[in-house]
């Protein structure tokens, strides 16, 4: 399988935290697939995906420690079919390079419940064929990434498996086979997906440790009303100390429900975020820089 | 009040994070059912889902059928190739 050349450097001896910038684009859902794209009725909601793929790729573009992942190719492509060359080989660099990475790359996220195997085959076809002809085998997918699906079915894990896929990750599961699993470390697994198949359909799977949302008071997109990081002193608002307190805390706090203690994940975006890459981008640097400052410096807060 | 932090945090991504867990050589615990039915909180059970919009669901059912005869046919007059 393909690896992410732009991966981080992990300090085995720390908690590294992955920080994963996304935005979850439904295909369809308060208004239609095409109002969504354009971001029209906007009595209904403002957001728009063509927005936000305009508004990430600069970003990616100036900081190659910069990373984003998609994950809805029909969103994906009909951007992708506006563009002209100059960006079209600018997105085809942060592809190869690792910083937009293709998650799950069906055309959509499907449902799990109602869904026949036979159309999701179908529609995951549809989008990582259309990425391959676009990318080549660096854009292969290799986690099924189910966010929102209300409940998992063992024949999505298994196709997955049959996929190529090294994992499949997810939000929705019973709220009190939540709470245990946080309570036995058992978050993540390795899911035995079919009986018939066997090793074959065997997949990491993981259940996502704050919904597919970021822990509270770190959620810095447009959409949401917790507070920017205002880190100069000289300000009334200045809150640096408390935020990177509270975000250290919230590390804390996760890498109990883990059965690592070297790595968790943070999945920074929700609902069609990144409209403004900036608001998030921004306060990221920030949180990065100072959380990492304390590790040589000492921290007096 | 404490010295120094034990944190690293860094721009990821999915892979990068599945790949340091793999690094770390851990033993993972095992599952073999499902994950139906979703719950999000007592008396919160997302299971009407399942039968919601029954024409609905009917037609894309019928529209797979026919998408399959399709492909079959495009395929034994060759009009599947590209031109």
């Amino acid at each position: 399988c393909f690896s992410n050349p732009s991966c981080p450097e992990i300090k085995p001896d720390m908690l590294n935290v992955h920080l994963v910038c996304h935005t979850h684009d439904d295909v369809g859902w308060l208004k239609t697939v095409d109002e969504y794209y354009y971001g029209s009725q906007k009595y209904i909601t403002t957001v728009g995906v063509q927005y936000i793929l305009d508004s990430v790729v600069p970003f990616l573009l100036k900081d190659p420690n910069k990373k984003f992942i998609y994950v809805e190719s029909a969103f994906f492509f009909r951007w992708w079919d506006e563009q002209g060359d100059r960006m079209k080989n600018n997105v085809k660099k942060l592809v190869e390079n690792g910083q937009l990475e293709f998650i799950n790359g069906g055309w959509c996220m499907n449902d799990e419940a109602s869904t026949h195997y036979n159309s999701i085959i179908d529609q995951m076809t549809v989008g990582l064929v259309r990425l391959n002809d676009t990318f080549g085998p660096v854009a292969f997918p290799r986690i099924g990434w189910q966010i929102d699906p209300f409940g998992h079915s063992n024949e999505q894990a298994s196709l997955f498996a049959q996929m190529g896929m090294d994992g499949e990750l997810f939000a929705r599961v019973d709220y009190r086979d939540k709470t245990n699993r946080w309570d036995s470390r058992k978050m993540e697994m390795i899911w035995k997906s079919s009986h018939s198949l066997g090793e074959d359909s065997w997949i990491f799977t993981g259940v996502l440790p704050h919904h597919y949302e970021p822990p509270s008071g770190f959620c810095f997109d447009n959409q949401c009303g917790d507070d920017p990081i205002m880190d100069d002193p000289n300000l009334e608002d200045y809150n640096k100390d408390d935020k990177v307190r509270s975000f250290i805390e919230a590390a804390n706090y996760e890498v109990t429900g883990f059965i690592s203690n070297q790595n968790i994940i943070m999945t920074m975006g929700s609902d069609f975020h990144y409209v403004n890459a900036n608001s998030w981008y921004k306060n990221l640097d920030k949180l990065i820089k100072y959380v990492n400052e304390l590790q040589s410096n000492g921290s007096n807060i | 009040q404490s010295n120094g932090s034990n944190i690293n945090l860094v721009y990821s991504t999915p892979s990068c994070y599945l790949d340091a867990l793999y690094n770390e050589n851990t033993t993972w615990p095992t599952k073999s059912d499902d994950f139906f039915p979703y719950a999000s909180d007592s008396h919160t059970y997302w299971t009407g889902y399942f039968t919601s919009r029954p024409t609905l669901k009917g037609f894309e059912r019928q529209g797979n059928n026919l998408l399959q005869v399709v492909k079959q046919f495009a395929s034994l007059t060759g009009s599947d190739r590209d031109s």
